[in-house]
């Protein structure tokens, strides 16, 4: 049965991305306190982020979310309203990683039907049993001082109509917070009431406890007072008044007096009324990519008319007199290059997003390793593409974690190989041409290159005598399927796979993974992706006067063949010979059924000798043209009907200029044949 | 009912040949189209389209008339049959009328790529063509 009902689809995105937002954030102020001190402000943060993700994944159905959000909620609401109270902070700490990440894992899974809904009873007894041992002796003292009277709804800035009611319900009313709310849409001019936010889960409660109390401003009082005592299930209502300097006057009648001004009172109810602090970095909206990538195409259109217009033949004749045309048109192309900018830069965040996620793997590792080891950031405003971003997470992890587990030492080899320096493992990121630089780098013991040459020699991975490799040739061993240098194999790494897997992955989109190191130095290794994934690296090729490009990734040499270099076999079968190696010939031009003008000669085109993972060959093609780096985009439904992706098409390319390439796709024209 | 409305008028070859204005998304003059290969004979390219890559159909090919003489009036007319989009290389576009079932309009007896035949004011015969039918290539 599917998790959910297909109209709750946009819903269900906003709240997957809303959540995981908080949790991140959550993820962060955890960090930051862990070692530090736990702030008022940190704490009201925390009970927030627990607030509205309850909230939220109660709206959505998801129980198991909210009510383990709703125990951690609670846990923080007893710290909050009691700052001094005593608990195990590395075993709150615990409990609130595990809450998180289960909150985390259960948010990912939730668009994967195959995964059922979590079962978090056990945390969530465990965060309970926390609160109820935390709640133990504060509970003692807040039975003295958490009087019902704890609240000053006056402050500086009441001046003499400045008027102020509590109002208390019955006992049977069930829901005062909604009486109350009624109850306010009646009076007028109303400058602040406590509880502030009715909508609050704990308001109801506050004004069972304490009343209801409404402060507003010119307005005649006993017109007021009669129009609140006409609410219903309304027990009573007492005008208040500003009391200078006598905390101690109160009488039974009243439930609730303000208290002086000057009291301190850092009161249970205050606290979250506190006007929420401006943090939030200006006004973010979330869009959904589908938006900023036609926004993108929009602002190229423009560009290829504006373009069109003002080089527009019919101008011609009047080129001698358009000075202010010319003028305009200047303006014109500022305005839209700077259009073209601003939607590219829309999308690229900056990288922290993704380096700030490693400080848990490393503090995760710290704790279970003993390694103390420190993550350093270098660069990381620097900024990709969000599905740049993204993709570099599990890079990133892996890496990292090979850093920590595999590349520094444990303190006692560190001691004894007279290393003082603390151990660092640096994140650094900057550009390079079109590409961006991700470095992953430790102070650890780096590697030995005639260690894993042996290693690579065992496994059968020499492909030439041990003595031609180069020390750089060796650290690539490292990155080969099934290669693992650790000797024990531990909960984070050094089964053998994850290194061979992250260069697979990055050179899926067009990235690459390099290696280095010193021994008894540490190592670096170097991400290198282009800035943007939608690019793609590609080679103009030109087949019957026509350009088509032609993905750079999958093709492995270009060079002009001599006519010796041909093998024809007796079947008539066409070969050419590179560095000792026969490959198939595939005319490109004979393969799409196109009839050249002229006949092309092998010696006078240019051989491409193409690789996907299945076959190799040589394509041949009258010319090269140039280097071009475009955003490939898949056929139209109803072009694809024609069979173009079985005829080697794999999509087209709208260019700078408004035309069309199509881009050939080298391993089907490979399989074609 | 759909066999009232307003159509676009063009000619192929000598004749005149009509699309319902509801099936039209834009007429253009564009001229210059991206060869494909391997794609049907009557499909002569693509072109861009505010940055969608749709194909450009010769309709004389796609009716069986021949090869057309286009010139500088020769026009593209955007067409989609909500699903899918190209465009119709045509020689000439004439200009838009209405038609009523009854009136100035006959269906075709039997659904296909024709679906009926406009008499103009001065008589003449105009040929409505169905949308969804001329897209409908076989490869």
């Amino acid at each position: 049965m599917p998790k959910f009902d297909p109209s709750m689809q946009s819903m269900l995105d906003m709240f997957v991305f809303e959540t995981s937002d908080l949790l991140e954030k959550l993820d962060d102020i955890l960090m930051r306190t862990e070692q530090d001190e736990l702030g008022g402000e940190d704490v009201g943060e925390i009970f927030r982020v627990m607030h509205t993700v309850k909230g939220s994944a109660a709206m959505m159905g998801l129980t198991n979310m909210s009510t383990l959000a709703h125990s951690l909620e609670d846990l923080f609401s007893i710290i909050r309203d009691n700052p001094d109270v005593s608990y195990d902070k590395p075993a709150l700490y615990e409990l609130l990683y595990q809450g998180s990440d289960s909150l985390k894992a259960e948010t990912e899974n939730l668009t994967d039907e195959a995964i059922p809904l979590g079962d978090y009873s056990e945390l969530i007894a465990q965060v309970e049993s926390f609160a109820s041992v935390m709640k133990g002796e504060p509970q003692k003292n807040e039975g003295g001082s958490a009087s019902p009277n704890a609240v000053d709804i006056f402050d500086d800035s009441d001046t003499s109509d400045t008027l102020a009611f509590c109002v208390t319900y019955s006992d049977k009313c069930a829901m005062p917070e909604l009486r109350a709310m009624t109850l306010l849409n009646k009076i007028t001019n109303v400058i602040k009431t406590v509880p502030e936010d009715l909508d609050a889960d704990d308001a109801g409660d506050q004004i069972g406890a304490h009343g209801f109390l409404i402060k507003l401003k010119g307005e005649n009082a006993d017109d007021v007072l009669k129009r609140l005592k006409a609410g219903i299930d309304v027990k009573e209502v007492t005008q208040l008044f500003p009391k200078k300097d006598k905390p101690e006057q109160k009488t039974n009648t009243k439930p609730v007096e303000p208290q002086p001004k000057a009291s301190p009172a850092p009161s249970s109810i205050s606290a979250p009324s506190a006007p929420k602090k401006n943090d939030d970095k200006g006004a973010i909206i979330s869009v959904r990519l589908e938006k900023l990538d036609r926004l993108m195409r929009l602002a190229q259109e423009i560009v290829i008319a504006e373009t069109e217009t003002l080089h527009s033949e019919d101008l011609a004749p009047y080129r001698k007199n358009l000075g202010e045309f010319e003028k305009s048109a200047r303006e014109l192309k500022k305005l839209t290059d700077e259009l073209q900018d601003m939607v590219m830069s829309v999308r690229m965040v900056p990288i922290s997003g993704a380096f700030s996620k490693m400080n848990r793997v490393v503090r995760d590792m710290n704790k279970t390793l003993g390694k103390g080891v420190t993550l350093k950031f270098v660069g990381d405003d620097t900024e990709v593409d969000k599905s740049v971003s993204d993709m570099l997470g599990d890079p990133l992890m892996h890496l990292v974690r090979n850093a920590v587990d595999h590349g520094i030492e444990s303190p006692d080899e560190r001691a004894a190989a007279g290393k003082t320096e603390a151990p660092t493992v640096t994140l650094a990121a900057y550009y390079e041409s079109n590409d961006v630089i991700i470095t992953v780098t430790d102070n650890g013991a780096g590697m030995d290159p005639k260690a894993l040459l042996e290693k690579a020699q065992q496994r059968g991975l020499l492909t030439k005598p041990a003595a031609e490799y180069t020390d750089k040739e060796c650290y690539e061993f490292i990155m080969a399927a099934g290669f693992s240098t650790n000797k024990v194999v531990t909960e984070y790494s050094g089964r053998g796979v994850g290194m061979d897997v992250v260069r697979k992955n990055l050179e899926r989109v067009g990235g690459r993974l390099e290696v280095d190191s010193r021994l008894g130095e540490g190592s670096t290794f170097t991400i290198r992706v282009p800035m943007s994934l939608s690019i793609s690296e590609c080679l103009g090729v030109k087949i019957c006067e026509q350009e088509y490009a032609i993905a750079a990734s999958s093709i492995v040499e270009v060079f002009k063949a001599s006519s010796s270099d041909i093998v024809i076999s007796p079947d008539g079968k066409r070969s050419v010979m590179f560095e000792g190696k026969l490959y198939r010939i595939i005319r490109l031009s004979e393969h799409f059924g196109l009839s050249p003008k002229k006949d092309i000669s092998f010696d006078e085109g240019i051989m491409l000798i193409c690789k996907s993972a299945t076959s190799e060959a040589a394509f041949f093609a009258e010319d090269v043209t140039e280097d071009m780096q475009i955003v490939v985009k898949p056929f139209s439904p109803y072009l694809s009907s024609f069979g173009l992706k079985n005829a080697g098409f794999s999509g087209t390319s709208v260019l700078g200029d408004g035309s069309i390439v199509l881009v050939l796709d080298a391993g089907e024209i490979m399989k074609g044949v | 009912m759909n066999n009232s409305g307003s159509a676009v008028t063009f000619y192929v070859k000598d004749d005149i040949y009509a699309f319902d204005m509801a099936c039209i998304r834009e007429i253009n003059a564009r001229s210059g189209f991206t060869f494909v290969p391997t794609l049907p004979d009557c499909i002569c390219g693509v072109i861009n389209l505010m940055g969608e890559v749709i194909p450009v159909i010769d309709l004389c090919k796609r009716l069986n008339l021949g090869d057309e003489d286009y010139s500088e009036r020769s026009c593209l007319l955007v067409i989609s049959n909500g699903d899918d989009t190209a465009a119709i290389r045509v020689r000439e576009v004439i200009t838009s009328i209405t038609y009523t079932e009854g009136e100035d309009f006959m269906p075709m007896p039997e659904k296909g790529i024709y679906s009926g035949i406009i008499t103009d004011e001065k008589g003449k015969r105009i040929t409505l063509l169905d949308a969804e039918q001329i897209l409908d290539i076989k490869g």
